[in-house]
């Protein structure tokens, strides 16, 4: 449906005729401030659609003009299927209504009455109200369209609007029926589990099955003690059975080993005795055998000192005889060395020769190279001279032209470049009239460069010039009026006169007429520095880091020098020194010299080493002579003392062979009783100490396996008195029971799990199915208006939106906890989703009706909003209602109604 | 001539955990067939019974237990020989230290492998004193030179009765390798008998006295021997002492009506109130005949002793969905088809951990039922 045209009258605040149109099939906006009638003539076009002229009560007798008793009518206009309709209603007093149909031009009635309310509705498909005035919920598929003032959200989908989406996404999630066995089913899984976790229900309302668990486990806790009650017989049984045994094998071998413990004892007594012997035997040779060794030191000592006393007294006999030989040596020796040194001395005194001789030598090589540097020297200055004068006359050439820079002549090139440019620009910016008139006339100029009369001659070019039109009146023919190009002549003329002055002031400081003038300057220039500067580099590289007068100077410096060595030296000024071969002669002298001194040195050494060695072996044997005179009194006190007992040699040897011999006898009677106690093996008496103790320990392993037997015994019987086998069995079939019950309720309750779950699984997948046609046209749609700033709208079954997901959160929070704006900007998204599903892109056009509803929308997304607008304007006719008309006036194709000048009769 | 009751593994005390609420009276009944061997034992005028171990589930068992067989033993006029089992072995603590043993002079709970002289026979026990051994018991049996009837008693596993339990194995020719006229064995809970070369029985289980579980065959008896001569073969009769009748009913549905056939079956099972049902439904469930199965469960549990009924393997028809498109269209009939999909147990694409085929079978169930009752 589209709507051409709409005239209410007493309606509400719009008390006299007010008609708004002819609308365009596109964006109309209908604007005005607060309280002009935007929303009546709203609500005109919505009760004249749907409400039925009769219709009485409250809210239609809201629509009479205020404090009047004037009935409310409605007049629209509007095309459907291509054809123009007109309908009228009256509400409150004379209610009426009628249809018309335009054809051939004219139209002609369709229907009055009901008839005409009932055509009316069809055409969006809305359904019929009951008592009273229509909602939205039965304005058919206006519900999507069409949004009152505070109303973008729609609340709930009307039956024949939910079916023509439904008819349109092609699904149906159930037919009639299916509520009443869902209801049960989900009733049968309330009886077993909670509604929202889905866990099983406990305290009152639990399920058997929950204490059919708690008695299960409570079994299985017995259960458990029992099976450890029958591990602890198990245990207790065979301890039994190892003490039972331990103790026996204890008793046994204290038996055995009391038997041994005898034999052990005897052996030791009998063992004690020959130890015993063995230790006075050992005692009697150990006397005699340290008698016998201080008896034969005692004989040695003696006959050691004879021979020692006898031994010295050759010794200082033959020192006294080699005395007089050693002191002819030395007196010899001392001679010889004597004569060594002097031959020493004469040798080193030809060192004195040598030292003139070098002094000489580096006398002359001082003298040639001074002589030379001075040579050297004469020439450089000589061509630095030379090398200043040349380079006076060139700076004195550069400053005779008058030239400038490279980069100052690279800017004048420039300027004049760009003064040539403008110049042309400024020509072709100038709009030149002209004229070649067969008569001489006079010319009025009303618009040029020179205003005012100028008289042309016949047959003569005549030209007038101007900017940025050049006007004129030739007497008799007319006006003529030129334009030209759109470039401005005084800007341009403004730059040219800068780039002018600055050229010829340029040209009169380098006195030239031209730049080719200045170029040939620059390059003469350019010449002359460079042949200075090779100048510079060349007396740079003859004076190094000095100036002339240092040469000079160092010159002179040498001169003298020379002078004085020359008076030293009179034959070197006819005659210069060779330097080489002076040193070479006083290197030949150093050679033979140090040959001759070291030959002396030798001699001297040899001489002094040999006499030194003679002294040594002289003193050596005075020395030797004196000790063995005091070993030979220590060896005298020595024999004095070893005999001082009275007791000769000879006896002494008699009495050491007696005390080898008592020695001998004790070690015989030693190694008999040795030889007996080897029968025994090892000592006896650690076996004994050990059978003692092993006697006991058995004794007490055999008392303590009794005594925890008897313990043993005590548990054992005390486990059986409980029969716990007997218990377990009770308890086990008890559990196998419980556990059947609980498995036969396990498959009952899972059977009704799954029953619930399948629910709502299947139910899901088609509400899915059903939703997200809408959920990703909405998504986009809202995508496009505010970015990405939520990950999307969430549907529930009603296809209307139930929360909103913001980015990375997970869940989805309602929308009652974002902004207003962008609740606007949700439901906005929704209707068009909507909208877009319900109206196919080839049908007929619809009208889409917005009453102020973007109250919380900022200014950049009602910007983006707008932009959908325009574009929906290809499938949709759009009436929007607004107080804020600026927002919308750029878009395109947008037409604009100001309400307040229509009510106002404008 | 000797005349001889055989019998073993009573297994007194045992735990009925399978059977769950009825253990007490199947331990009960363990102790009636007991008193029923010695009186058959006394009708056949035995001149002894040998008992070949386990007399006892466990040496923790009550020992009122204990005090209840030995008297009962105690009621037979001859004497009877026991001999302890892996499973009441000999060692300290055990059932045998009970002084119950002494207050029956007939009683010969025997203590040690060595032979018991008689006028008519020798008797050569081997009693065992753990749970756990690999050597054969009867193995120090020497009886070739004994020119009187020589009966064994052990308590073991034959070669070859089982491939993964091989405590006290005990050779195939035990008896002959021994020299024995008869060898009584204990441990196997059914019959079993070892012909010689000569096919003559002379080493036999006697099988436990009353069934102990659902599938065990042959059991519930105990043997009468009888031997003429040294080397005479053992004549051997089996005499029926069980008092429970344990019984398995693998039944497959495929047909409507097959289940009722099934039901009707059951109810014609004899002597119900000393019957053990275990009943395993397989095939497809037909869409008329799922009212049955909550009827069968009813009859199983009002009438028998014990009874469990498995449907694991029974599975709704797949092709018998008119229950399904009577149900409202959309997404109801979904999860029906749903349901039906998993109850297939040859279904794995993408099934819930909590989606079992039996979960889905009973689901699916519960649907209909609820189905059926909005109807009605």
């Amino acid at each position: 449906m589209i709507l051409h045209n709409i005239r209410v009258e007493g309606w509400t605040c719009l008390i006299e005729p007010v008609e708004v149109g002819p609308l365009t099939d596109g964006l109309n906006i209908i604007h005005g401030p607060n309280g002009t009638g935007k929303s009546s003539l709203m609500q005109a076009i919505a009760r004249g659609l749907f409400d039925k002229h009769k219709t009485r009560g409250n809210e239609i007798e809201k629509l009479r003009a205020w404090g009047r008793d004037l009935s409310p009518k409605v007049t629209l206009e509007f095309e459907q299927d291509g054809v123009l309709h007109r309908l009228h209603k009256q509400f409150l007093d004379s209610q009426s209504a009628k249809i018309d149909r335009q054809e051939n031009g004219k139209f002609i009635a369709l229907a009055e009455g009901q008839k005409a309310d009932d055509r009316a509705r069809e055409i969006l498909l809305g359904e019929v109200p009951g008592r009273g005035a229509s909602d939205q919920r039965q304005w058919g598929l206006a519900q999507i369209l069409w949004a009152t003032q505070g109303n973008l959200a729609i609340d709930q989908l009307g039956t024949s609007t939910r079916s023509t989406i439904d008819s349109a996404l092609g699904t149906q999630i159930s037919e009639a029926g299916s509520n009443v066995l869902e209801n049960r089913i989900a009733a049968r899984y309330e009886q077993f589990f909670t509604g929202k976790s889905g866990k099983l229900r406990s305290g009152s309302k639990a399920p058997e099955i929950v204490g059919l668990q708690g008695k299960l486990e409570e079994l299985r806790n017995r259960r458990d003690e029992l099976c450890d009650a029958l591990l602890e017989f198990e245990q207790a049984s065979r301890n039994i059975e190892d003490l039972k045994q331990a103790a026996e094998l204890a008793e046994k071998k204290e038996q055995q080993t009391s038997a041994r413990l005898d034999m052990a004892r005897q052996q030791v007594k009998a063992w004690n005795q020959l130890a015993g012997q063995r230790k006075q035997h050992q005692l009697e040779r150990e006397n005699a055998d340290e008698k016998y060794r201080n008896l034969n030191h005692r004989i040695q000592s003696i006959e050691s000192a004879r021979t020692d006393q006898q031994k010295m007294a050759e010794q200082l006999d033959q020192l006294q005889r080699d005395q007089p030989v050693l002191e002819k040596m030395v007196k010899q020796l001392t001679e010889e060395a004597n004569e060594a040194e002097i031959g020493l001395r004469h040798a080193r005194e030809q060192r004195h020769q040598l030292a003139s001789l070098r002094k000489l030598a580096d006398l002359a090589r001082r003298y040639r190279q001074d002589f030379d540097r001075c040579q050297e020297l004469e020439n450089r200055i000589a061509e630095a001279q030379q090398s200043a004068e040349k380079l006076a006359e060139l700076e004195s050439r550069l400053v005779g032209i008058i030239a400038p820079d490279r980069k100052q002549l690279e800017q004048i090139k420039k300027t004049e470049q760009q003064k040539d440019r403008l110049k042309v620009q400024l020509d072709a910016a100038l709009v030149t009239v002209t004229l070649q008139l067969d008569n001489n006339q006079k010319l009025e100029v009303t618009r040029g460069q020179q205003t005012g009369s100028q008289n042309a001659e016949a047959g003569q070019p005549h030209q007038i010039k101007g900017s940025p039109d050049v006007e004129l009146t030739i007497p008799g023919v007319g006006r003529i009026h030129a334009t030209g190009p759109t470039h401005d002549y005084d800007e341009l003329h403004a730059k040219w006169e800068t780039a002018n002055t600055q050229y010829e002031q340029w040209m009169r400081e380098y006195q030239s007429q031209d730049v080719l003038e200045l170029e040939a300057r620059v390059s003469q220039a350019d010449q002359l520095r460079n042949e200075i500067k090779a100048l510079l580099t060349k007396q740079n590289t003859i004076l190094g880091d000095h100036d002339l007068n240092d040469l000079r100077n160092e010159h002179n410096k040498l001169q003298s020098s020379l002078n004085i060595i020359k008076q030293e030296q009179p034959e070197w000024k006819s005659s210069p020194p060779d330097p080489d071969d002076l040193a070479r002669q006083a290197t030949d002298m150093e050679s033979k010299i140090d040959n001759e001194i070291q030959q002396a040195e030798t001699k001297y050494d040899q001489a002094q080493h040999a006499l030194r060695t003679e002294i040594t072996k002289q003193e050596s044997q005075r020395t030797e002579t004196r000790h063995l005179d005091t070993r030979q009194s220590e060896i005298v006190e020595r024999l004095n003392r070893l005999l001082d007992d009275g007791m000769t040699i000879e006896r002494l040897v008699e009495k050491r062979t007696e005390t080898a011999m008592e020695r001998d006898v004790a070690g015989k009677k030693l190694e008999t009783v040795v030889e007996q106690m080897a029968e025994f093996g090892d000592d006896p008496t650690e076996e004994l100490e050990k059978l003692e103790r092993d006697v006991i320990g058995y004794r007490e392993d055999a008392s303590q396996a009794k005594q925890k037997l008897s313990t043993e015994t005590g548990r054992l019987q005390q486990i059986i008195s409980d029969a716990p086998y007997s218990a377990l069995s009770q308890v086990e079939e008890e559990i196998a029971s419980l556990e059947d019950d609980i498995q036969r309720q396990q498959q009952q309750l899972g059977a009704v799990r799954l029953l619930h779950h399948t629910v709502l699984e299947q139910k899901n997948e088609m509400v899915d199915s059903l939703v997200a046609p809408v959920r990703s046209r909405a998504n986009a749609m809202l995508q496009r208006i505010m970015g990405a700033r939520f990950e999307g709208i969430d549907f529930d079954e009603s296809l209307l939106p139930a929360g909103i997901a913001p980015p990375r959160m997970g869940d989805s929070v309602g929308l009652d906890q974002i902004s207003g704006g962008e609740q606007e900007q949700v439901h906005f998204a929704v209707r068009m989703a909507l909208a877009d599903i319900a109206f196919p892109t080839k049908g007929p056009r619809q009208m889409l009706v917005l009453d102020d509803v973007f109250a919380y929308t900022d200014e950049s997304r009602l910007a983006r909003i707008g932009k959908i607008l325009a574009e929906s304007t290809s499938r949709f006719q759009i009436l929007l209602f607004t107080c804020h008309p600026e927002r919308y006036r750029n878009l395109p194709g947008a037409k604009l109604f100001d309400l307040a000048a229509l009510a106002a009769g404008g | 001539m000797v005349k001889f009751l055989h019998t073993a593994d009573w297994q007194i005390g045992m735990k009925a955990a399978h059977v769950g609420a009825i253990g007490q009276r199947v331990r009960e009944q363990r102790l009636d067939s007991a008193r029923r061997v010695v009186e058959a034992a006394n009708e056949q005028a035995a001149d002894f019974i040998i008992v070949a171990g386990d007399t006892f589930e466990d040496n923790a068992v009550d020992r009122v237990l204990v005090q209840k067989v030995a008297d009962i033993l105690g009621k037979f006029f001859g004497p009877v020989y026991i001999i302890s089992g892996n499973h009441d072995p000999l060692v300290p603590g055990s059932v045998w230290e009970h002084a119950a043993w002494n207050s029956h002079d007939n009683l010969h709970v025997i203590s040690e492998a060595q032979r018991i002289e008689r006028d008519d026979c020798t008797i050569y026990p081997c009693p065992l004193f753990e749970k756990h051994g690999l050597a054969d018991p009867t193995a120090w049996i020497e009886a070739s030179d004994n020119p009187m009837i020589s009966i064994g008693i052990g308590h073991g596993t034959v070669e070859g009765v089982s491939q993964t339990e091989t405590d006290f194995p005990i050779a195939r020719n035990a008896a002959a390798r021994s020299g024995l006229d008869y060898l009584g064995l204990g441990h196997w809970h059914s019959y079993a008998a070892y012909p010689d070369a000569d096919e003559n029985v002379r080493m036999a289980y006697s099988g436990t006295h009353e069934t102990t579980k659902f599938g065990e065959r042959d059991s519930g008896n105990a043997l009468l021997v009888e031997i003429e001569d040294r080397h005479s073969p053992p004549v051997i009769n089996a005499i029926s002492t069980g008092g429970l009748v344990w019984k398995v009913l693998n039944e497959n549905v495929a047909e409507e009506g097959d289940l009722n056939r099934v039901r009707e079956s059951i109810a014609a099972i004899a002597d119900p109130e000393n019957t053990l049902v275990d009943l395993r439904l397989t095939g497809l469930l037909q869409h008329g005949d799922q009212p049955l199965l909550p009827q069968i469960e009813d009859v199983l549990q009002s009438r028998f002793l014990f009874s469990r009924m498995s449907t694991e393997g029974l599975h709704p028809s797949p092709d018998d969905d008119r229950w399904i498109e009577s149900l409202p269209a959309g997404y109801l009939q979904s999860v029906a088809r749903r349901l039906q999909t998993l109850s297939d147990p040859t279904y794995f694409d993408d099934r819930p951990t909590d989606a079992p085929p039996e979960i889905a079978v009973r689901a699916l169930l519960e649907l209909y039922q609820i189905a059926q009752e909005e109807q009605a």
